[in-house]
């Protein structure tokens, strides 16, 4: 059970600030009923990237996965009561540049998993293992 | 001869053709990245610089190519050197894994004489029987805390208020000593006290021993009199003339304190340090509230990660401006992170451990006979949630107590490299699994790092220091020393 009140929501992801400024427009409160409807290309990134971004920024605003077309698949960003106009357009920056850092997260990972399990195996490659008594 | 047996240095020049070896990476501030290796070595760099160098677009001439190479990011020569070093250097941090339990944490007694508001466990009571350890359960902890195979032994007694009993603290002792003789490990001893208690026979026992005193010195006297009250009086003074007396009779660096940072203290973190410094302290531990025991529960929610960091990050600053003016004064939490971030080997402290420390970095033996596998847990159970309870002195073998199930399931569900968010976190070399913490906050050993305050908290102050190595050279000078062995 996650008992958000108690956490540091979102104190830990750095925000990128969409340039909003000061305006009145940011300060209206959106409605929590209204989600943010998205459309991502899975050729740009791959689920496993959205679906982690969805996870790192859950404390923020709930990512909806919802139908997939093609290769296009519709998300639906959900935001806590209270939110204003401006903190949804800083949101969405955020999970786009989050959705880059995943990807790109995801490419390295592929890139160097075999290294990785070549490391840790010679790293313990001489390791004394206790024998059974 | 010589050209026959050196080939020119055109040979060894990189072709820009480079493979990558495994790192992960974090957003710092705005543009800035940091990358940090599997074995915690980093670099920070810009956002467009980590692009190219994943793409493998990134020009040898690049400062940051030569940054990444020296420090194992990537391979650019058919030579297995690079890997040969990174899997020595994994191999050296894995070691303290492979020690095994090192911290034995003895509750000798429940009862204490202070009724601090953050207290976790203590009893106001005289029932000495029912709160108070038995010799037997005393003789069978330190039988278990020989079946480790760690070669440095640190046995710590805790309370409640540990001198209250310190008829057990000597047996054990003794005890521990000449079973030593034996098994000839490095043994260490610690009482954590709030030293109120002192005498000239503890403290020539405590010389004879070379028993090492800790205690809780939470600022200047109001703020810790209000935090730590006792019936008899300022338990601030009595604090400081036990520390006054230990340093006459032990040595000046006998004795170590720490603070818990309660919402009176958020504003006051410039006098709890001068209170340090006044009182000759050279290391000072800027702790946060746990979220465990009877009154912390409810204090923990009155200021929140942020608050602290901001509490964290002035107190630094402080520090850092007294040890220009050339008083050497070390921040605890911090120089823990500097190790893990500088040091090969890393830092053995066991609350920043993959897999956790529970277990297999420290047991605790309780008053009652019951053995649990960390100090938070054995609070936690004073809560009513046992998850950490591996077993009694009573009943339970080292063989029963080190395979059960209350610490093979959380070790094994939360080491890093297998834990959402953490598994791709740049932080996590520096970091570790904290299961007890997460059980206590979001029910589940694992937890949802994006809820996590641990995780805003570890994040946030890496976060800062990287900055700090990276920004400011007269503070990366002072940091450097205190993650220097012996600084």
């Amino acid at each position: 059970m996650v008992k958000r009140g108690e956490t540091a929501a979102g104190a830990e992801i750095a925000g990128v600030h969409g340039g909003l400024g000061e305006s009145q427009r940011g300060e209206r409160a959106v409605s929590p009923d209204s989600g943010t409807p998205l459309t991502l290309d899975l050729r740009v990134y791959r689920l496993s990237a959205i679906q982690k971004a969805a996870y790192r920024l859950a404390a923020k605003f709930t990512v909806v996965l919802g139908e997939l077309r093609g290769d296009a698949l519709s998300v639906t960003l959900l935001f806590p009561s209270g939110s204003r106009e401006r903190d949804v357009e800083e949101a969405v920056s955020l999970f786009f540049r989050e959705l880059l850092d995943q990807e790109l997260r995801e490419k390295l990972g592929e890139e160097t998993a075999r290294v990785r399990t070549l490391l840790l195996a010679h790293a313990f490659s001489r390791a004394d293992v206790p024998k059974e008594s | 001869m010589a050209a026959a047996t050196f080939r020119p240095r055109s040979a060894f020049a990189s072709t820009g053709d480079y493979r990558l070896l495994p790192f992960r990476f974090a957003q710092l501030s705005g543009d800035r990245y940091v990358a940090v290796n599997d074995v915690g070595e980093y670099v920070s760099l810009d956002r467009a610089d980590l692009v190219a160098f994943v793409e493998r677009k990134l020009a040898p001439s690049n400062p940051i190519y030569r940054a990444l190479k020296a420090r194992h990011f990537l391979i650019d020569d058919p030579t297995s050197v690079a890997l040969e070093l990174l899997a020595l250097k994994y191999r050296s941090r894995a070691e303290l894994t492979a020690a095994f339990t090192g911290l034995h944490i003895f509750v000798v007694t429940l009862r204490c004489d202070l009724s601090c508001q953050y207290c976790q466990v203590s009893r106001q009571s005289e029932e000495r029987a029912r709160y108070d350890m038995s010799s037997a359960h005393a003789d069978k902890a330190i039988d278990l805390v020989f079946r480790s195979p760690n070669e440095n032994i640190k046995i710590e007694f805790q309370g409640g208020e540990p001198l209250l009993h310190f008829s057990m603290i000597r047996r054990v002792v003794e005890r521990a000593v000449r079973a030593n003789e034996q098994h000839r490990r490095n043994l260490q001893f610690v009482i954590a006290s709030n030293l109120s208690r002192l005498d000239d026979d503890i403290l020539s026992f405590c010389r004879e021993h070379g028993v090492h005193l800790s205690t809780s010195l939470d600022g200047p006297a109001d703020l810790h009199d209000a935090q730590r009250p006792s019936r008899k009086g300022s338990s601030h003074a009595r604090t400081v003339e036990g520390i006054r007396l230990a340093r006459a009779a032990l040595g000046s660096d006998a004795v170590s304190a720490l603070m818990t940072t309660t919402p009176g203290s958020m504003e006051r973190v410039e006098e709890i340090i001068d209170e340090y410094v006044r009182l000759g302290f050279h290391g000072i531990f800027l702790r946060s509230l746990s979220p465990y025991g009877f009154a912390a529960r409810s204090l923990v929610h009155k200021y929140g990660v942020e608050d602290w960091l901001r509490f964290y990050r002035r107190g630094l600053d402080y520090i850092l401006q007294i040890n220009r003016r050339g008083f050497f004064l070390r921040e605890e939490a911090t120089t823990i992170l500097l190790q893990k971030i500088l040091s090969p080997m890393g830092s053995s402290y066991v609350d920043l451990q993959s897999p956790a420390g529970i277990g297999i970095g420290a047991l605790v033996y309780n008053y009652d006979g019951a053995i649990y596998a960390s100090d938070e847990g054995r609070m936690l159970a004073e809560m009513g949630d046992e998850s950490f309870r591996l077993g009694h002195m009573d009943t339970t073998s080292y063989e029963q107590l080190m395979t059960s199930d209350a610490l093979m399931v959380p070790l094994s569900e939360t080491m890093l490299e297998g834990s959402p968010m953490c598994s791709d976190c740049a932080f996590a070399p520096y970091c570790g699994a904290d299961p007890v913490f997460h059980r206590a906050t979001q029910g589940d050993f694992v937890g949802h790092k994006a809820f996590s305050a641990f995780c805003a908290k570890q994040m946030g102050m890496l976060r800062h220091l990287l900055g700090l190595l990276e920004e400011s050279s007269g503070s990366r000078d002072i940091l450097l020393q205190w993650a220097a062995p012996g600084g």
